[in-house]
């Protein structure tokens, strides 16, 4: 399977045309390719992504779920999946029928995030304005400073409380940003959490994920903890973490950052 | 004379139900267009050949499947309610499908499936071999294993993989828009044969569903019969949900459709039930693709729902079933 996709994607690079016709299969693509400068060759996308990109661009069902007849009836250049929002069986049935498929890999790191955004650069023939952009992403988080590191907790969903592990994307922006992440130990990605856990390891700071959950009944168990009694409560934009660009995760830290560094 | 009437309408009806779902759908197309190959371009074809026509197809088997192993199950354990949701087979394939789930290749998950539906039915006739349990407590057996291997699903899960939560769903509500073409290929003919060849047990189900004691009288060796209708039937389900994951209720109301519209005799019961659950999961599918299109739903949910519908419109007619 991934020597498929590799062929494929060896074979892309060789014949770059100026317009692609592209499906994306998630946010997550979508939102890279429209840092890219891509947005306008997007032909197809998902219910999930931003209401304002779907302007002009036909829905071809959920990522769960993709409407593979749709999708074949768009006849598009290729289609861009991730291995994370999208089903492997979908994209095997795209590639039996003949449609080129790239599938970005897990992410694991920031890294992943700038590797996955230049292999994208590659494949619609953006490479250098690819790596321009990871070139000042990277400067600008080694820019980032803290005077003293604070212990975080990181909420990614208050019911059930979810949390990160260590090897996400997410627990390195926490130690990028001058924090550390207290649940940053556990060898795992998400993982779901006692909230007498919480307690105990007494975070200084609480960042959470914008979701429109009303928490206020969960606050009320941590009312003990450092980060409640001191309002040290951050709030982060959903896309930019759930669909990380280059960009949006430089934003992030910096935000972090800064919240951590006042007094 | 009148039998051969619904047989001719019951086929008809699939014949339909065929054409019309493989008409219909993102791109409808015309009658005219399928007979006429010019006026379909390269992509058109695609759609209808590669796409829909495979998916029609496995819809009609899987449908077929379950729902002749249904009549099976309940005629051999005199139950109305056995079915292989109650028989623990579906939850022993729900186990499977997560294992393959974790171990994170989408192509031993359909095997892995048979394993685990394979794995529970034989946890039950087991302890209907050995243990002497009665038919009731088949079902009671087979509804705790349900309950066991489903609880088991949630622990692996969140041990394991929860971010995967959300794609193992789509197998636990049934799926029939990403089957892979050589597993449809491979394991359709092959339910197809089982189901026909089961065809040929018409007598000894008909003889065991009046109760084992008058079959005994009668001088059928019960339980070996028993056992080799039940092993093929178990195989039908198993395979059907390595093909479509778990598809509910099909396996429960067809059987019992079938019985009031065309009486008790399992001559004309068993092939019945074929068409009559082919058509049912062909016409779900359908919906559950062009009801919201261009998104899909599980057709489980289709199912679930006007089956249980119909279900519920029998039972306050008050007629009587079995």
């Amino acid at each position: 399977m991934k020597k498929i996709i590799l062929i494929l994607f060896l074979f892309s690079s060789f014949a770059i045309t100026e317009n692609l016709r592209i499906v994306s299969l998630c946010p997550y693509v979508t939102e890279n390719l429209i840092l890219l400068g891509e947005g306008n060759n997007i032909i197809g996308l998902t219910l999930e992504d931003e209401e304002e990109y779907k302007k002009g661009k036909e829905i071809i069902g959920s990522m769960l779920q993709p409407n593979i007849e749709k999708i074949v009836f768009l006849k598009p250049d290729i289609v861009i999946a991730s291995k994370e929002g999208n089903r492997q069986e979908s994209v095997l049935k795209l590639n039996q029928l003949g449609i080129k498929t790239l599938v970005l890999s897990e992410l694991f790191s920031i890294n992943d995030i700038f590797k996955n955004f230049i292999q994208l650069s590659e494949i619609t023939g953006k490479k250098k304005k690819g790596e321009e952009i990871v070139k000042k992403a990277k400067k600008k988080l080694k820019n980032l400073k803290c005077k003293k590191r604070k212990s975080v907790f990181f909420v990614l969903g208050w019911k059930p409380l979810i949390t990160t592990g260590k090897n996400t994307f997410i627990n390195e922006i926490i130690e990028i940003s001058g924090g550390k992440n207290i649940f940053g130990s556990i060898e795992k990605k998400w993982i779901q959490v006692n909230i007498e856990e919480v307690v105990k390891r007494n975070p200084d700071v609480i960042i959470y994920i914008e979701m429109g959950e009303n928490f206020d009944q969960y606050l009320k168990y941590l009312n003990n903890v450092k980060a409640v009694k001191e309002n040290k409560i951050l709030e982060i934009e959903q896309y930019k973490i759930a669909s990380p660009t280059p960009k949006s995760i430089v934003d992030v830290c910096i935000k972090i950052n800064k919240f951590i560094n006042e007094n | 004379m009148k039998i051969k009437i619904k047989f001719f309408i019951v086929f008809l009806l699939f014949i339909l139900s065929f054409i019309f779902s493989i008409l219909i759908g993102t791109e409808s197309f015309s009658i005219r267009a399928i007979f006429n190959q010019q006026i379909l371009s390269e992509i058109d074809r695609t759609i209808l050949f590669k796409i829909r026509l495979p998916r029609v197809i496995t819809s009609f088997v899987v449908g077929a499947g379950l729902s002749i192993s249904g009549v099976i199950f309940q005629a051999i354990l005199e139950n109305p309610l056995a079915e292989s949701y109650t028989l623990g087979i579906s939850g022993g394939a729900c186990l499977g499908i997560c294992i393959g789930v974790i171990f994170d290749n989408f192509l031993i998950i359909p095997f892995c499936a048979f394993i685990g539906g394979i794995l529970s039915i034989s946890i039950v006739l087991f302890a209907s071999n050995f243990k002497k349990f009665s038919n009731p407590s088949l079902i009671l057996l087979g509804v705790v294993l349900n309950f066991i291997f489903s609880s088991l699903v949630l622990f692996l899960l969140s041990v394991f993989k929860n971010e995967k939560f959300q794609q193992t769903f789509v197998y636990l509500l049934g799926d029939l828009s990403s089957t892979p073409f050589p597993l449809i290929k491979f394991l359709s003919p092959m339910i197809l044969v089982l189901s026909f060849f089961s065809l040929m047990f018409y007598k000894t189900l008909d003889i065991l569903s009046i109760g084992e004691e008058k079959s005994i009288t009668l001088g059928v060796e019960v339980e070996k019969e028993k056992r080799k209708i039940l092993f093929i039937a178990s195989l039908i389900t198993a395979l059907c949900v390595s093909l479509s994951g778990i598809i509910g209720f099909v396996g429960l109301i067809i059987p019992h459709i079938v019985r009031i519209i065309f009486g008790n005799l399992h001559k004309y019961l068993l092939p019945l039930s074929i068409f009559v659950g082919g058509t049912f999961l062909i016409l779900s599918d359908t919906l559950s693709r062009v009801i919201i299109r261009p998104l899909e739903i599980p057709v489980g949910v289709i199912t679930g729902f006007w089956g249980g519908l119909f279900f519920l419109f029998l039972l306050f007619k008050g007629e009587k079933i079995w």
